[in-house]
């Protein structure tokens, strides 16, 4: 056989199993899969679904709990489960290399970044790596300085320059296969596309051989040539990239893609649909399907029985048996149950605002020097909108950009350094929430990112609502709040039974549930959610969404909807703003701001985005990262990293607002015409 | 939907406090038992200490002379005055037992209450609370015991006055950074944009969530303290005599040490295992803590 | 970085002054004891009264402090030693130098002739014990923390649970019983006195052996739990993933981020230290600071008693803040930032 057409990486039924307490946990039932040389193969799937235990597998880094209990991982024809430690040394970093998720902790904090560098071995012998490669490796991954940097130490680059220091010395080895673990996770979307585009241009030019694993499908597309859609430890689909994800066949796959929302439409357009349940947990090889309890098209007699894999006619395999009705039963569902669902929520009639912000900004010193502060942040500039009953407004930017700031203001945890809120028709500027009536608090409340922290793990649920109740329903007696209490669970649709659980047992959807009908135990005039789905995986996030906005209609409630992810905003926004630096450089009704003319920023970051609507970029992605460096007030907060900035304008001058169409506005110095552009055109000198 | 919901209930009542606390993990570590095994054993020693040891630790036997070796009558011995050592540790028991507990009670209360504001409020509160806790803290706290009782006088009670001198600051700084972490948490924002005052928070927020640390803190501490109370009896400061006093009897015995070793390593031997039960029992809840 | 300096710099200098100011209020609060304890037992209430008026000791509290702390500094001269109160209180020295401490009344000398001997007697102590249980307890953590959860870890740690348990009165009868009365390989008393039976460094071993068992002992839970702790980190994960050896990931990558911790631990242990070594020069009849602190403390020697906690704090203070600066040097993330 030549060695072009062997399989670098074969994975053959494999089977994983941790020891947990007395029994043990099946954590990879059966996988098979193979990569050819120089291929990209993605593994997608949720979290818990195994994706991670085959990279740590194939690294032989399972830990003590974990085993290869069956199958074999063959990595050039070589059994990588039957290896000896030294033989495995040897294929570690050196044949076979690995990106991490969180290149912040896969660094020693206390080592230069050139140590680290130079102990990468490479080639048959293993010769050390010598300062001039690392160098050399260090710019091929677009590192600025790259000498500079072999000097420092990880903590003084940024999360963007990290994640290419560990790209570096994954490459610096030249391995025969690349594993990706979730390479862009914790990036911001803007330096998430900059590392994509860079793993591209590196597999261009090396022709390495690739597994990558994500869970955002946009991602898989983007980078792989075939694809495999992992469930509860096996893959559960997989072929051609175009073929899994384009016209799926598998329940599962079909309902992942189900909830993804889009970015070239709206709400009004189309609905998500969640997948109910949770991944099972298997204590034993699953003699039936294992989406049989979530599955519509499911039927005991048939999907009750171990599932063989079975070739559909594009050339993917399947694990479902009945695949090939699946789709026309779907296609049937559409028609009988759309309609109704496809109504829009009326288009909110413009009364007084219930929220107003005028010239809102926060300042933070940093630093104290005999009680002067050294130098100072803005968190926020001059931020202003009216928000009205029933009203969605999406804020969405990269970390850092104030958003989240913001929200805190509206809420009173953080007093603004100038501007003005009106809330309900009473100025609440400089009033921190302990200082607002309690009509005021009733009114305003908050759901907020991350499940874990936003329960008291010490309280029940019934705890929890109860008290929310007390202090912001206006039920007086115990029986009423019990009342109460019980049509909030309702409105969140969990059963009666969670009120005795600890809030520390729920899981992450059920939190989250938890915490939106606390939010709305007073039936509040504004809901302020701050990334409320960016921590929950994609099958329940958009239970989550639909739930939001339900109670949101319920209580004919203003939402201002804070997210890092634009195809969510587009889903549930009315109205849209985009921050950066600080301030809002675009806002108006999701439409405008989701189409032409775009702020130069705006039109950077949709195209960042890796939707399953945007596969390919138009334009390469933003240059540099978003930098905790003091903003001077002055000029566009957006001019060093603008393709357009207009030299010796920009960087001095406060753009001035441009109103391309009624609602609509632009922060920027170049004109509307300009901006409409849609696509990138070079900097004329306008005045 | 309603699937997320089906993993098990916890059961209400006396079992939903225990399972708080851990109990119900006490099969989980060996160490947290053979602790608690001991902590109970010296709990009944010092409670059932007239029926254990019938006869006044003070009374002086004057058939023992000649006889300070461990004897049928005299289990553990008699000492330099020729007490009964057995019935000396028996008693002995309890001023420790007694003393460590409240004291350390005591200092909580202080070290929660100061920690807990400055961590919570911040700003000079903190700076100034803050300073104070480090100023105490750099004090040697055996050095500072001793400037303390030789001020004071030596008794029970001044003796507990200084256990929560020298204690309440690391209880503070303690609580302090725990708080600090928990202050940061949404379920604490929560709290506050539904109009909590800061004295619910911190009791019912912020508190429970540190109870895991504090309570090995406060098993370690116990530990301490007990060395500590030991020390000022070995040191000549503890319960002036002739109560019966662990450290007191130590302190007695080492001039006789050449000839007479049991007379100071039964007392020793009585604090050791005592402190030892404190120490399993921290380190059995750390354990249980670390394995969930 | 110069400005982290310089703040640790003040704020123990700060730290310094309020617990001088402490040691003084707990020590002369009450005027009339002082005058007494100056005097001594067998002084008239008369003679107390007089010495306290002529003292100025009924001025509130800051005033007499200010004038304390003046004495000490040197830039006050001691009103003890005015010939007028007629205590027989001389100084070589003169009654204005940095440093002074005032007169013993229990050893009718100057502090400043006595306390320094007794401090270098201590300090070698101290070192001695030092030097031992760095290696011993950073050796024996590590080793249980790459062993976590198995048999050798398990031992140790339970051992090191029992040694933390056993406070330094108790390991020293302990171990007087096994060496001194038993084996006969040791002598039982430390004077460090010259030309007995036993020599200068065996008259060491115990105390040394008992300041270092406990302290081990705690210490070595530290560097083991953050041994374990760094080894779970995902850059030891790494650095297994680039294929490198086990000695190579334990000494190259561990190690370092592993003492981190336990380097402030091992500090804090100089605090620790002062305070055992009180209890050991006890038990050792060892002619240090601590005994002697102990000894003016039961016969109410104000000056000694004074003397002895502003230097052991002194000490304290000082060894703290070497720590926070070893550290920013051990840690580049607070290093260059």
């Amino acid at each position: 056989m030549p060695p072009e057409a062997r399989a670098v990486l074969s994975v053959e039924e494999l089977e994983i199993r941790y020891a947990a307490g007395k029994g043990d946990v099946v954590a990879i039932a059966g996988t098979s899969f193979s990569l050819k040389r120089g291929e990209c193969f993605g593994l997608v799937g949720e979290s818990g679904c195994g994706k991670s235990t085959i990279a740590m597998a194939i690294m032989r880094c399972l830990g003590k709990r974990g085993r290869i209990s069956g199958g074999r991982i063959l990595f050039d024809g070589q059994d990588l489960a039957g290896i000896s430690a030294q033989e495995l040394r040897a294929i570690r970093g050196r044949r076979i290399a690995i990106v991490y998720q969180d290149a912040s902790t896969a660094l020693n904090p206390t080592m230069t970044i050139g140590a680290q560098m130079r102990e990468v071995r490479h080639g048959e012998n293993g010769e050390v790596t010598s300062r001039e490669r690392a160098v050399q490796m260090l710019r091929a991954v677009g590192l600025p300085d790259p000498e500079g940097a072999m000097r420092r130490f990880p903590h003084q680059l940024s999360g963007g320059q990290q994640q290419r220091v560990v790209i570096a010395m994954a490459f610096l080895a030249e391995p025969d296969l690349l594993i990706l673990d979730e390479p862009t996770t914790a990036l911001d979307v803007t330096v998430e596309a900059q590392i994509v585009d860079l793993l591209m241009h590196m597999r261009a030019v090396r022709g390495t051989t690739m597994l990558f694993i994500s869970h955002n499908l946009g991602l898989v597309r983007r980078m792989c040539d075939r694809v495999g859609v992992m469930y509860a430890g096996q893959i559960v689909e997989q072929g051609l990239t175009e073929a899994i994800l384009g016209a799926p066949r598998h329940p599962y796959t079909r309902g992942l893609l189900a909830c993804i929302p889009r970015l070239d439409r709206g709400r009004a357009a189309y609905r998500l649909k969640s997948i109910a349940g949770r991944v099972p947990r298997l204590v034993d090889l699953p003699q039936t399907c294992t989406f049989i309890d979530r599955c519509a098209h499911a039927q005991a007699s048939i999907c009750g029985r171990p599932i063989a894999v079975e070739r559909t006619p594009d050339g993917s395999d399947i694990r479902c048996n009945r695949w090939p009705q699946v789709p026309a039963e779907e296609a049937a569902y559409q028609s009988t149950s759309g309609g109704a669902s496809f109504a829009l929520n009326a288009p909110a009639p413009k009364g007084a605002a219930v929220l107003s912000l005028d010239q809102v900004s926060k300042t933070y010193a940093i630093g104290r020097l005999l009680g002067r502060p050294i130098a100072s942040i803005r968190a926020n500039e001059a931020v202003s909108f009216d928000l009205h009953a029933g009203e969605t407004l999406g804020i969405v930017g990269e970390s850092g950009c104030g958003k989240s700031t913001l929200a805190r203001i509206i809420m009173g945890l953080e007093v603004p350094s100038g501007g003005r809120i009106t809330l309900l028709g009473s100025d609440v500027t400089g009033q921190v929430t302990s200082r607002r009536t309690r009509d005021q608090i009733r009114n305003v409340q908050m759901v907020f990112q991350n499940p874990d922290t936003t329960l008291n793990p010490s309280h029940s649920v019934g705890f929890i609502l109860d008290r929310a109740v007390k202090k912001l329903g206006s039920a007086r007696t115990a029986r009423e709040r019990q009342a109460e209490v019980r049509r909030l669970l309702d409105l969140v649709r969990l059963p009666h039974d969670v009120l005795q659980m600890s809030a520390a047992r729920l899981s992450g959807g059920q939190k989250q549930r938890i915490a939106v009908a606390r939010a709305f135990a007073g039936r509040p005039s504004l809901v302020v959610a701050d990334e409320p789905t960016s921590a929950l995986d994609t099958s329940v996030k958009t239970a989550i969404l639909e739930l939001l906005l339900a109670a949101q209609k319920d209580s004919d409630t203003a939402l201002i909807f804070i997210s890092h992810d634009l195809s969510v905003v587009r889903y549930v926004a009315d109205r849209v703003a985009v921050m950066y630096g600080g301030r809002i450089v675009e806002m108006g009704e999701a439409v405008q701001v989701f189409s032409p003319p775009f702020h130069p920023y705006c039109e950077a970051l949709l195209s960042s985005v890796p939707g399953l609507d945007n596969p390919s970029p138009a334009r390469p992605p933003l240059a540099g990262e978003v930098g905790a460096q003091a903003l001077n007030g002055q000029g566009c907060a957006f001019a060093p990293r603008c393709p357009r900035v207009i030299e010796g304008h920009c960087r001095q001058t406060v753009p001035p607002l441009r109103r391309p169409a009624a609602g609509h506005e632009i922060l920027c110095h170049h004109s509307v015409e300009d901006l409409r552009g849609g696509t990138f055109v070079p900097a004329r000198n306008a005045s | 939907m309603s699937a997320e919901a089906t993993s098990p209930l916890v059961p209400a009542g006396p079992l939903a406090a225990a399972r708080r606390f851990g109990l119900h993990r006490l099969r989980e570590s060996r160490t947290l038992c053979i602790g608690l095994g001991i902590i109970v054993f010296w709990a009944l020693v010092a409670l059932l200490a007239p029926l254990i040891a019938p006869s006044d630790p003070n009374t002086q036997y004057m058939s023992a002379v000649g006889h300070a070796l461990p004897s049928k009558t005299h289990w553990f011995g008699a000492d330099q005055l020729r007490r009964d050592i057995f019935a000396r540790i028996v008693w002995g028991a309890r001023p420790v037992l007694v003393i460590a507990p409240l004291a350390l009670i005591s200092s909580y209360i202080i070290g929660v209450a100061a920690g807990m504001t400055a961590g919570y409020f911040g700003g000079w509160v903190d700076d100034v609370l803050s300073r104070a806790i480090d100023v105490l803290l750099s004090f040697p706290k055996i050095v500072l015991y001793v400037v303390l009782i030789a001020s004071l006088g030596p008794s029970a009670f001044n003796i507990m006055l200084a256990v929560i001198f020298i204690s309440s600051p690391g209880i503070a700084r303690l609580v302090r950074g725990i708080t600090l972490d928990l202050r940061t948490r949404d379920f604490v924002a929560a709290a506050r944009t539904r109009g909590e005052s800061a004295l619910f928070i911190m009791l019912v927020e912020i508190l429970p969530n540190a109870r895991g640390p504090l309570i090995v803190d406060f098993c370690m501490r116990m530990g301490y303290t007990i060395i500590a109370i030991g020390v000022l009896g070995f040191l000549g400061l503890g319960l002036p005599p002739p109560n019966p006093d662990w450290g007191g009897m130590v302190r007695e015995a080492t001039p006789m040490l050449v000839v007479y070793p049991h007379m100071a390593l039964f007392p020793a031997a009585a604090i050791v295992t005592l402190v030892m039960g404190f120490n399993l029992v921290a380190d059995g809840l750390q354990e249980v803590a670390d394995a969930s | 970085m110069i400005a982290f300096v310089l703040r640790r710099l003040a704020s123990a200098a700060f730290t310094m002054l309020v617990a001088s100011f402490l040691v003084f209020v707990m020590v002369e609060a009450s005027p009339g004891n002082v005058a007494r304890k100056t005097l001594g037992q067998f002084a008239t209430d008369e003679q107390v009264q007089i010495l306290a008026e002529r003292l100025q000791l009924s001025d509130p509290l800051p005033a007499r402090y200010g004038r304390w702390l003046g004495v000490i500094m040197g830039l006050r001269s001691d009103p003890l030693q005015n010939p007028a109160l007629g205590l027989n209180f001389t100084d070589p020295r003169g009654d204005r130098y940095f440093g002074n401490f005032g007169f013993s009344t229990m050893m009718k000398t100057p502090v400043a002739d006595v306390i320094w001997t007794r401090l270098s007697h201590s300090a070698t102590l101290a070192a001695l014990a030092f030097l031992t249980f760095v290696p011993l307890a950073i050796l024996l953590g590590t080793v249980a923390g790459l062993h976590a959860h198995r048999p050798l870890d398990r031992g140790l740690t339970t051992l090191s649970t029992v040694f933390a348990s056993i406070p330094e009165f108790a390991s020293a009868v302990i171990l007087m019983s096994i060496f001194v009365v038993w084996l006969g390989w040791l002598p039982g008393t430390s004077p460090l006195q010259v030309g007995g039976r036993w020599s200068i460094a065996s008259q060491y071993v115990l105390p040394v052996a008992v300041l270092t068992l406990y302290v081990t002992a705690y210490v070595s839970r530290f560097v083991r739990a953050s041994m374990i702790e760094v080894m779970a980190t995902p850059y030891i994960r790494t650095a297994t993933l680039k294929g490198l050896s086990r000695p190579a990931i334990v000494l190259r990558h561990a190690f370092r981020n592993a003492m981190l911790t336990p380097f402030t631990v091992i500090l804090l242990q100089i605090n620790w230290l002062i305070s055992g070594v009180v209890v050991t020069e006890v038990v050792f009849a060892y002619p240090g600071i601590g005994r002697f602190l102990l000894e003016a403390a039961l016969f109410g020697d104000i000056a000694v008693i004074e003397a002895a906690t502003l230097i052991a704090v002194f000490v304290a203070v000082t060894t703290q803040l070497l720590g926070d600066l070893g550290y920013m040097l051990l840690n580049p993330r607070i290093r260059l930032s």
